[in-house]
């Protein structure tokens, strides 16, 4: 078979951890949720189970063979809980379907949400619901586990740059009261546009939310937000530019150029608070 | 000789010293303006929280923040001016309009006095900004007033005459105690209410010929769609500028006209009216525009050429009559036109 057609193979136990670590970093830069499933079988039909798992997963699933007792565990890239829900019945009534019994065939289901579930964390905890199965009521062919399907709290960089101390205080303030529960804020304020970029700060792989006046003393607000949309990881910033100016042309430029929202000075504080949640709660998503 | 000598000598010594001594006072002056700007910071810095619940909370009673000194008023309504160049709302509008009411009138009636004219203009700049209504009065005797005001404070007190006379401002713009250029209207009109814009237009034959400009512009520029009637009654005067400038404001408003006003405007001998024309086709669907903007594709004024091309380009299905006019025309300026415009992306 060429290699570069999928073939669905069931891979052996020792690449698993690769591929988990893949999708942990995954989900600790984008949050992107996914899920594992750990399959139990009555050893004597192993054969015929694994030709039925290649025809049944997905491009984007993985089958890992793993020593019985507990011998496999599929990989669902960016499913969550709810998918895997309708894979496992899925595969199960397949098998049923083709007149084989289903007997002893179980499966728990483990969705990632938390970048920090280490892989021992996430098999013990996989095969701790495998052995729970048995002794529940069985109403379903799996079992589901929420361990780690809740997320961490998110930090988040926020930065203002305004050269009016009384500006960024009523700025400052807004900000401290619209964070979102499940996120944290780390805000620091800088009075000219130099002052931002010379500083390590906007580095971080952290999601930045970057408040920026247009007319900022040594370095205006344009130059930075070029300098900052010219970097090789610039979707993580979200950037509101404040602005006297009311010009067409002007607003249009700044989208154009990498502007996420545009604020017209003189504007209302209430609306500043209530665009600001929405980003934070759409970046925590 | 000698005595010459010492009396040149005293006149140097005499004039070091006059000149030494205004060096000191320029100094020493200069050390007490930075002095009480740090003062004014100092205090600004100690109530920064206080004014946050003033005008954005709004849980602060506007006496907590009264001023007790000069200093203190000077910090007060530096506060209140960064505010309101940066935020706006019904609260901060209310409790700044409430707490110079009733601690910077005074301050403010002095100002409008001074005799330096950047007191005065800042004074009249928050005056607007604030919409400070009980100001108005003295704003009004500023024109009536032995000193002579700059054209910039004049602007700005018939800005002022304008928001807060929604009635009685015509008089004023109408026979301005100045003579006031298009561009010094354009300042003024384009701060008015539409409802005081509609005032102006039922008297627009009656206004000099540069307010009827500037009223016919703004309304392209404000996209007042509402006004379209004014605009379709300037295209039937005699003054061809009115008719130009009438034109563009509808092109402005992206909206199109009755097709006989149009192709009556696109054989029009005069060309920026043809131009103007070939612009709002743009908005017109293909069966009214085509035949006028083929026309116009050979019109002997490149920039209608132009128009009329890029206007076809934006009308849905334009680009194929551009198309076959490239094949079928021979007028060799006409098509390379069109093949330019086709060819841009």
């Amino acid at each position: 078979m060429p290699y570069y057609e999928k073939h669905n193979a069931i891979l052996d136990a020792n690449l698993f951890s690769t591929f988990y670590a893949l999708e942990l970093s995954a989900n600790r830069r984008f949050h992107a949720v996914f899920t594992l499933v750990f399959i139990s079988i009555p050893p004597s039909i192993a054969e015929e189970w694994e030709v039925h798992l290649q025809k049944c997963i997905r491009d984007t699933d993985i089958a890992f063979r793993f020593p019985a007792p507990h011998p496999y565990q599929i990989l669902l890239s960016n499913a969550q809980q709810h998918d895997a829900q309708i894979f496992v019945t899925r595969i199960f009534k397949k098998w049923e379907e083709s007149g084989k019994d289903l007997k002893e065939m179980y499966a728990s289901i483990l969705s990632i949400s938390s970048g920090s579930a280490t892989l021992e964390d996430v098999i013990r905890e996989g095969r701790k619901s495998l052995k729970n199965y048995a002794l529940s009521e069985k109403t379903l062919p799996y079992i589901t586990n929420d361990k780690f399907s809740i997320r961490e709290r998110t930090l988040i960089k926020v930065s203002i740059l305004e050269e009016d101390p009384l500006v960024t205080r009523v700025l400052s303030n807004i900000l401290e009261r619209s964070v979102i529960k499940e996120v944290d804020i780390d805000l620091r304020v800088f009075h000219d546009g130099n002052e931002f970029l010379e500083s390590d700060w906007y580095q971080s792989p952290h999601t930045h939310v970057v408040i920026l006046n247009d007319i900022l003393p040594k370095k205006t607000g344009l130059e930075v937000l070029h300098a900052l949309r010219a970097m090789p990881n610039e979707r993580k910033f979200y950037i509101f530019m404040m602005t006297k100016r009311l010009s067409e042309e002007e607003t249009i430029y700044a989208y154009l150029h990498g502007v996420d929202e545009y604020i017209t000075k003189p504007f209302n504080p209430k609306l500043f608070e209530a665009q600001v949640k929405k980003v934070l709660g759409r970046l925590y998503i | 000789m000698s005595l010459q000598l010492l009396t040149i000598a005293g006149s140097i010594i005499f004039l070091l010293f006059i000149v030494i001594g205004l060096y000191v006072l320029l100094v020493i002056q200069r050390i007490n303006t930075i002095k009480r700007k740090r003062k004014i910071e100092a205090i600004i810095e100690a109530r920064q929280e206080d004014w946050y619940a003033l005008l954005i909370d709004g849980n602060l009673k506007v006496d907590k923040l009264a001023p007790t000194n000069a200093l203190e008023i000077e910090a007060a309504d530096q506060v209140l001016y960064r505010y309101r160049q940066n935020f706006d709302s019904e609260l901060i509008h209310r409790k700044t309009f409430e707490f110079t009411e009733l601690y910077l009138e005074l301050s403010y009636r002095e100002k409008l006095k001074s005799k330096q004219w950047s007191v005065r203009m800042n004074t009249l700049l928050r005056i607007r900004l604030y919409k400070l209504e009980y100001m108005a009065e003295d704003v009004l005797n500023m024109l009536s007033s032995k000193r002579k005001h700059s054209k910039e404070e004049i602007l700005n007190i018939y800005k002022i005459i304008g928001m807060m006379y929604p009635e009685r401002f015509m008089a004023y713009f109408i026979n301005p105690i100045i003579q006031l250029g298009e561009f010094d209207y354009r300042r003024i009109i384009v701060t008015l209410q539409t409802t005081q814009l509609v005032l102006l237009i039922k008297q627009f034959d009656e206004l000099p010929k540069v307010m009827q400009y500037v009223i016919v512009d703004v309304v392209g520029d404000k996209f007042y769609i509402e006004l379209l009637p004014l605009l379709q009654k300037c295209l039937s005067s005699d003054d061809i500028e009115l008719r130009i400038r009438a034109l563009k404001a509808v092109a402005h408003l992206d909206t199109c006209l009755d097709p006989e006003v149009s192709e009556s405007f696109a054989i029009s001998e005069v060309w920026e009216e043809r131009l103007m024309v070939a612009k709002i086709y743009a908005n017109a669907p293909l069966e009214v525009a085509h035949d006028s903007l083929t026309k116009l594709l050979s019109d002997p004024v490149y920039q209608v050429r132009k128009q009329a091309a890029e206007s076809l380009k934006i009308i849905r299905t334009g680009d194929e009559v551009l198309q076959i006019f490239i094949q079928q025309s021979d007028d060799k300026f006409a098509v390379e036109m069109a093949t330019e415009i086709v060819g841009r992306s």
